[in-house]
């Protein structure tokens, strides 16, 4: 009995000292035990808001990408200016606008369930390239994406990286091969329909004696030229001018549809001038007769056509969300292009020849020291542009006729450092001879070579 | 001796049962928690919402929602049905362009829309 007692008697006192004890761990513990778990909440939420910032970026990444694309096809520019514009030009442009509608997009934060802010990098780099599952878009910044939130005296700050890699479903790429595509074709096709059609007309050297003093009405060259014209032709050069511009539009190259893109063409500019480079003077023969004599040494064709050239998206599936500008809409892809051609000429167009091809080129090197080396060339054409390899290093040039000239700075020839390369050749019945001159490891290089096409079995 | 061991053992027991939830509702942390998991709960919803993709990311489709023409979607309006959730769609100027569901009580975040634009995606859950 004195023994139960007693364990009654400890346990009131232990629960009055508990209940005493309690009220004071309450007190101290509480702010702790509070802040710890709002803590760890906000940073389980915030990591949250960070994965929803990820996906804010892939969204507006791709929303980018369309409108990027839309934007850039309504003023893409002239994608032929007597040669092709380069693809890396075209996608360079391309990753340019859409980096501007991408940087719109990500201007402010976007706040996470209304309450939490998420920083998107301004300042995105957007570089893409083509797949066979559709248009690979990455975003990078050295950036992150980020937030920031204060509770209760304590900061949380977390971010993480900024990268974007998504493949996008959209034709933007493909319209652009096919614009590129067009936009060569058809640039060729007028350079020689205009050069061909040039090839049709006189250019001089004119001498004419027309009768009697006319120095007064052939005060300036072009009044001359068109006197001699009218002598030659029987019309001024103004007719002239008109009938070149007529042919011209005649025989402007009618573009072809693409798969399932619709291409068009129209003209938005075509003009001809014939400038006449002349002098007069008076003669007056032995009986007194007056007569003013024309010379014209040359008749400069200048031609100058513009085509507007249009891709257009049939597939509504592949219809992008874009605002067009009087709504925010599922439109085409609408891609609008130039292609000019411009000219001067004073002497019968010729076609270039066609250099293209894989050769051995062969150097026989005079100086630093007596050597020869030889490296595979590859030689890829458009008209009068050249560009290609030799060995490893990428070369542009230009052809002159059948003269081929090279200035291209460095080439990576492997082994040898060749640098500050000029080659100026000429192309004979299928082989290319003549000089070149560049540096070779830092000394002053000089040869001559060879270039032997490759016989293909 | 034994009886005072048995008395404290009793104790220990009674302080276990009745003291940690005590001390718990008092502290206010239960509270918290449950608090904490409702909300993590929404943000971890919203997110793997948005981060969802079958034909598409989630968030470019709902986003498309605000676009004239637009008649997609089939496959949100399904899962939202399978989840029992509901889900409205706002633009920039706070109109409501697409509900689907009766929302009653939506968590809004804000997404990107197309066209350069803002909008609000409400989720009630």
């Amino acid at each position: 009995m004195k023994g139960i007692l007693g364990v009654i008697f400890i346990a009131v006192m232990i629960l009055i000292v508990f209940g005493m004890v309690l009220p004071v761990m309450v007190f101290f513990f509480q702010t702790g035990e509070k802040s710890s778990s709002i803590l760890e909440r906000d940073v389980y939420v915030l990591g949250n808001a960070l994965d929803y910032g990820h996906e804010v970026g892939e969204t507006a990444l791709a929303y980018s990408v369309y409108q990027g694309c839309y934007d850039h096809f309504q003023e893409a520019g002239v994608w032929y200016d007597n040669g092709p514009v380069s693809l890396e030009t075209l996608t360079d442009d391309l990753e340019e606008e859409i980096e501007t509608v991408m940087a719109a997009y990500t201007l402010a934060p976007y706040n996470f369930l209304f309450s939490i802010p998420v920083t998107l990098p301004s300042d995105y780099e957007i570089v893409i390239a083509q797949s066979s599952d559709g248009l690979i878009v990455k975003a990078l910044s050295d950036q992150f994406i980020q937030l920031s939130r204060e509770e209760e005296g304590e900061t949380i700050s977390l971010s993480m990286d900024s990268t974007l890699d998504s493949v996008i479903g959209t034709s933007c790429y493909d319209i652009i091969s096919v614009g590129r595509a067009k936009a060569q074709v058809i640039g060729e096709a007028l350079q020689v329909l205009v050069g061909e059609e040039i090839n049709k007309w006189e250019k001089g050297p004119f001498s004419v004696q027309l009768v009697g003093d006319l120095t007064a009405s052939l005060q300036s060259a072009r009044a001359m030229g068109s006197a001699v014209f009218q002598d030659v032709y029987g019309f001024p050069v103004e007719v002239a001018e008109g009938q070149i511009a007529q042919a011209i539009a005649e025989g402007r190259p009618v573009p072809t549809d693409s798969g399932a893109f619709e291409v068009s063409s129209k003209n938005s500019e075509l003009s001809v001038t014939i400038e006449p480079q002349c002098t007069a003077s008076l003669e007056v023969d032995s009986e007194g007769a007056v007569s003013t004599v024309v010379d014209c040494q040359a008749f400069v064709y200048h031609v100058m056509v513009q085509e507007a050239v249009n891709v257009l998206e049939t597939r509504e599936e592949f219809f992008v969300p874009v605002d067009t500008g009087s709504a925010v809409e599922l439109a085409p892809l609408d891609l609008e292009f130039g292609v000019r051609v411009g000219v001067a000429l004073d002497k019968e167009y010729e076609q270039p020849q066609d250099v293209a091809g894989e050769y051995t080129l062969i150097i026989e090197w005079s100086a630093p020291g007596v050597f020869s080396s030889s490296h595979p060339l590859t030689i890829n054409q458009n008209l009068n542009s050249l560009s290609g390899t030799i060995g490893d290093g990428l070369f542009s040039g230009t052809l002159d006729g059948s003269s081929i000239m090279i200035d291209n700075g460095a080439i990576d020839l492997g082994s040898l450092g060749l640098a500050f390369v000029q080659i100026a050749g000429v192309w004979n019945f299928g082989e290319i001879t003549g000089t070149i001159i560049g540096t070779l490891d830092g000394e002053d290089a000089q040869g001559t070579f060879i270039a032997k096409p490759q016989v293909m079995f | 001796m034994g009886w005072v061991l048995i008395g404290i053992f009793i104790m220990g027991a009674i302080v276990f049962l009745v003291g940690v939830p005590f001390l718990d509702n008092v502290v206010g942390t239960r509270n918290t928690v449950l608090f904490t998991v409702n909300a993590d709960d929404r943000g971890a919803e919203m997110t793997s919402f948005l981060a969802a993709q079958r034909d598409g990311l989630y968030s470019e489709t709902i986003g498309l929602y605000s676009v004239e023409g637009f008649s997609g979607g089939e496959e949100i309006e399904l899962t939202l049905e399978t989840l029992g959730w509901n889900m409205e769609v706002r633009n920039g100027a706070n109109e409501v362009v697409k509900q689907i569901g009766d929302v009653k009580d939506p968590e809004y975040t804000e997404i990107p829309l197309p066209g350069l634009r803002r909008g609000q995606l409400g989720l009630d859950t």
